[in-house]
């Protein structure tokens, strides 16, 4: 499952956020509340042992693999407990195991994380009590088809709700946060971790087997913990290939920055920038990372140039050496040929000058036919390009900038400088602009 | 490499005798059981196809023993599962489990090897072994049971039986260890201990979720009957799809290897080719020189990527050449190397290789210091394929020899120079 892991970049706090937290914590307290007097009260041993498994697994949990989350195997003890401690016992298993939380420096990301467990877990438990799920030794004796469809089949719709409480509750918190759209981190989160949490949950099956029709109790715990480590594993290997790509992207830009060291700063801006717009496009989450990683690399093709082009000023060269330095974005894209993770990017390096109306290079493509990662990175440098211009004027509003953009109409895709202009709006110019620039 | 031919063989003849033996014993005790007993004859079919597909879908990575972690769960299963719901027994003995196993892995394999997918008679062989040790002792020498007779029932409680079966899979799987490493040992001349230890070292954790997934299968079949085999082979499967997202993520730090090795060549610093020919020369070379294969990959790696450091150079150094560049420049092209690898966060060994690159030779032998064997081959390798500058006749060589040779002890390693030498097959120079 998923849970908010790493300090918010702090640029779009929306004032309801506050209100939001205070709704998902009073709403998981009430769950609580209601469980303890309404419906039947748990057994303190398999509590006591539930919520220390559920307070190791999110102990180990894999930190942050990227998108601001982390990953843990909590929502497999959750399923498990919906089944062996009830609605209540789920409750209190999700509430307890986010409470200890060293790494988290926000106390009100700890109570955040706490309440939607809790209520993840109510909602899961109370899934499978309305399904009919079976509950402890009067599943003992159930035939093989009796326990599919009276722990089998609760288990699993228990399983998928939980998915979805997790995905929407996180949603919504980055969305005030962070200010990423609702509808594409609900997609980001479920065609990402939703897979896999849905998938693992069946070892949250196999655990209620062995607890009550195998017999064995509380032992069945330390069984299940191989299952469990190897999910965990999975996870690692997850974050570990997200962590490869960025490794990967890293070292070609740090390559780059030896020779030209301000082209770093201006690779990140272009990434952060370039997510905004893809997200405020409503991209699937596979194409925003292309966008970022195209963005990210779009120089990359400067390392083919003479550094000596590179730190002439543009007004002095001529129309041959120009050519040149605007081949590096087909230079660029044959660079990093031959890994397979940045395939689709190259396109979007390689196409970055062409123009919408079709008469740019290197290959006059128009409108659609141009990769959408070139059409965002052609607008992201551009904006760039005038917020830095040593000419302009010293501040410039958003209104200037996409007025800049739009002199020139068969530049750009007027729905990416649309695009733009609102993420700009939304989140102000990315980190590094200087303080001068107001938004 | 003769070990590697013969192994193979003894390996393959091994598994037939397996096959042979077990089946003549079925036959010599009568433990068939009957045929009109559907429900038995849908629970061996059940185990015997999973172990089939195990064995189809059996992983290898680099660094990784080869393992078919669905068939040797399902094998465990088979061999330990001694009832069914309703608290039937099943009718069929150590033998019978035996032989289907041993036909089951003996049918996947075959498969594998006509498909031309890469299979180690070995592995397969050890597998094997370990599917003995765990029917015999716990059928036989723990429940005592007699072929073609259902096992009696236990009356240990579910906790002890898991402990039980749990200990019974490991005891096996370390039979298993002990006999691959025993063959690889004897056939290679290794140190049959360290390949011992090397071999459960590096499948240990995977070993451990094969055992338990084994067990959890013959615990649950009481409840659960056959379903219990899909229902928890599941976590395994899941953690097949984990392992090719390993796999890939290799291949990524691979690729992007290459990448940065290519880079100088594009931006032009670099005769083209130039990375690739130090590090072929550098394997051949730390080969002579007895180096391990992590070793070697490591060495690799670095001369792949030692000269990108010059991207930061605003003029290129003539011909790529650093061995022609001052003390100075080379020292700064070093550093920036090693930033660059660094940044990758995954190379620390190879960002140790190339961050003694330049270091003369000397200072090992006056002040002591700590250089790398790999980094002494990567300088030598380096500086000879500057000056030969791609040429491969034998007067570039010889020159090239010639101006290495003046840096003997002073610049070089002699023990290096003397490997390169070999591997370029050249006779005495001097």
């Amino acid at each position: 499952m998923t849970d908010v892991s790493q300090a918010a970049t702090a640029t779009v706090r929306s004032r309801w956020l506050p209100a939001y937290l205070a709704l998902v914590v009073a709403t998981s307290i009430a769950t609580g509340v209601v469980s303890w007097l309404v419906l039947p009260r748990p057994e303190l041993g398999p509590l006591l042992l539930l919520c220390l498994m559920g307070i190791v697994s999110f102990q180990i949990r894999e930190p942050d693999v990227g998108l601001r989350i982390s990953f843990s195997f909590l929502s497999i003890i959750l399923v498990a407990s919906a089944a062996i401690v009830g609605v209540f016992g789920a409750w209190v298993v999700g509430s307890v195991s986010m409470l200890i939380d060293r790494r988290q420096p926000r106390w009100t990301a700890t109570m955040f994380n706490a309440a939607m467990c809790g209520l993840l877990g109510a909602a899961a438990a109370l899934t499978y009590r309305l399904l009919g799920g079976a509950e402890g030794s009067g599943m003992t004796h159930m035939s093989t088809a009796e326990l599919g469809l009276h722990v089998g089949l609760p288990l699993l719709a228990a399983d998928v709700v939980g998915c979805l409480v997790n995905a929407s509750l996180i949603s919504g918190v980055l969305h005030l946060d962070q200010g990423i759209p609702f509808g594409v981190q609900l997609r980001r989160v479920l065609s990402g971790s939703g897979v896999a949490y849905v998938g693992y949950g069946i070892i949250g099956l196999l655990f209620v087997i062995l607890w009550f029709p195998a017999g064995l109790d509380a032992f069945s715990a330390l069984l299940v913990l191989a299952p469990l480590l190897a999910a965990r594993w999975a996870f690692i290997q997850y974050g570990e290939e997200l962590r490869s790509h960025e490794r990967t992207i890293d070292t070609l830009v740090t390559a780059l920055g030896t020779k030209e060291p301000a082209a770093v700063d201006r690779s990140r801006r272009a990434a952060v920038l370039a997510e905004w717009i893809a997200e405020e496009l409503g991209l699937p989450p596979g194409q925003i990372g292309t966008v970022r990683y195209a963005a990210t690399l779009h120089e990359i093709g400067h390392l083919g140039v003479a550094t000596r082009l590179l730190r002439r000023s543009p007004s002095s060269l001529s129309p041959t050496e120009r050519r040149v330095i605007d081949g590096h974005c087909v230079v660029g894209a044959r660079m990093i040929e031959g890994i397979d993770f940045l395939e689709d990017a190259r396109s979007g390096i390689r196409h970055q000058h062409e123009r919408f109306d079709g008469t740019g290079r290197p290959d006059g493509r128009a409108g659609h036919d141009i990769p959408v990662a070139a059409r965002i990175v052609a607008v992201t440098t551009a904006i760039d390009d005038v917020v830095r211009d040593p000419d302009a004027a010293p501040v410039l509003s958003i209104a200037d900038v996409a007025g800049r953009l739009r002199a020139d109409p068969g530049r750009f895709d007027p729905d990416v400088v649309t695009a733009a202009v609102v993420a700009l709006d939304k989140h102000g110019w990315p980190a590094s602009a200087p303080a001068e620039v107001a938004s | 490499m003769n070990g590697a031919l013969r192994r193979e063989p003894v390996a393959g003849v091994f598994g037939v005798l397996c096959l042979l033996a077990s089946t003549v014993a079925v036959i010599q005790t009568g433990d068939v059981p009957s045929l009109n007993d559907s429900t038995t004859v849908w629970v061996v079919a059940a185990f015997g196809v999973t172990i089939v597909l195990g064995e189809w879908f059996h992983i290898s990575a680099p660094g990784f023993r080869g393992a078919a972690p669905i068939a040797m769960a399902a094998a465990f299963g088979l061999a330990l599962t001694t009832e069914l719901p309703g608290g039937v027994p099943v009718p069929y003995g150590a033998p019978f489990a035996l032989t289907v196993t041993a036909a089951a892995m003996a049918l996947g394999t075959t498969v594998r090897v006509a498909a031309r997918r890469d299979t180690s008679l070995v592995d397969t062989a050890g597998r094997f072994v370990a599917i003995v040790v765990a029917t015999v002792v716990y059928r036989v020498v723990v429940l005592g049971q007699q072929p073609g007779e259902p096992a009696r029932e236990t009356v240990a409680a579910p906790w002890q039986q898991a402990a039980l079966l749990l200990g019974i899979c490991l005891l096996a799987l370390v039979t298993d260890a002990l006999f691959t490493s025993l063959l690889r040992g004897l056939s290679a001349g290794a140190n049959v201990r360290r390949t011992f230890i090397e071999e459960f070292r590096s499948s240990f954790a995977l070993s451990i979720a094969v055992a338990v997934t084994g067990v959890l299968i013959a615990l649950a079949a009481p409840p659960l009957g056959i379903a219990a085999l899909p229902l928890f082979l599941i976590p395994l499967v899941l953690t097949l799809f984990a392992f090719r997202r390993y796999v890939s993520i290799r291949a990524t730090y691979l690729q992007s290897i290459r990448t940065l090795s290519r880079l100088t060549d594009a931006a032009g610093y670099t005769p083209s080719g130039h990375s690739e020919r130090v590090a072929a020369l550098s394997v051949q070379v730390g080969r002579e020189l007895g180096l391990s294969e992590r070793e070697l990959l490591d060495l690799e790696y670095a001369a792949l990527l030692h000269d990108i450091g010059q991207v930061a150079l605003v003029e290129p150094i003539p011909g790529g050449a650093t061995v022609l560049a001052a003390p100075a420049d080379q020292r700064r092209i070093e550093a920036d190397t090693v930033a660059i690898v660094r940044e990758t966060g995954v190379f620390e060994g190879v960002a140790r290789i190339l961050e003694h690159q330049t270091t003369p030779y000397r200072q090992v032998r006056e002040l002591g210091e700590e250089i790398p064997l790999t980094s002494r081959i990567v300088k030598v390798v380096n500086a000879y394929e500057d000056l030969t500058a791609g040429a491969r006749s034998a007067r570039a060589r010889e020159a090239a020899v010639e101006r290495i040779y003046l840096g003997l002890g002073y610049e070089y390693d002699p023990r290096v120079v003397d490997a390169l030498l070999k591997s370029l097959g050249s006779p005495a120079h001097a």
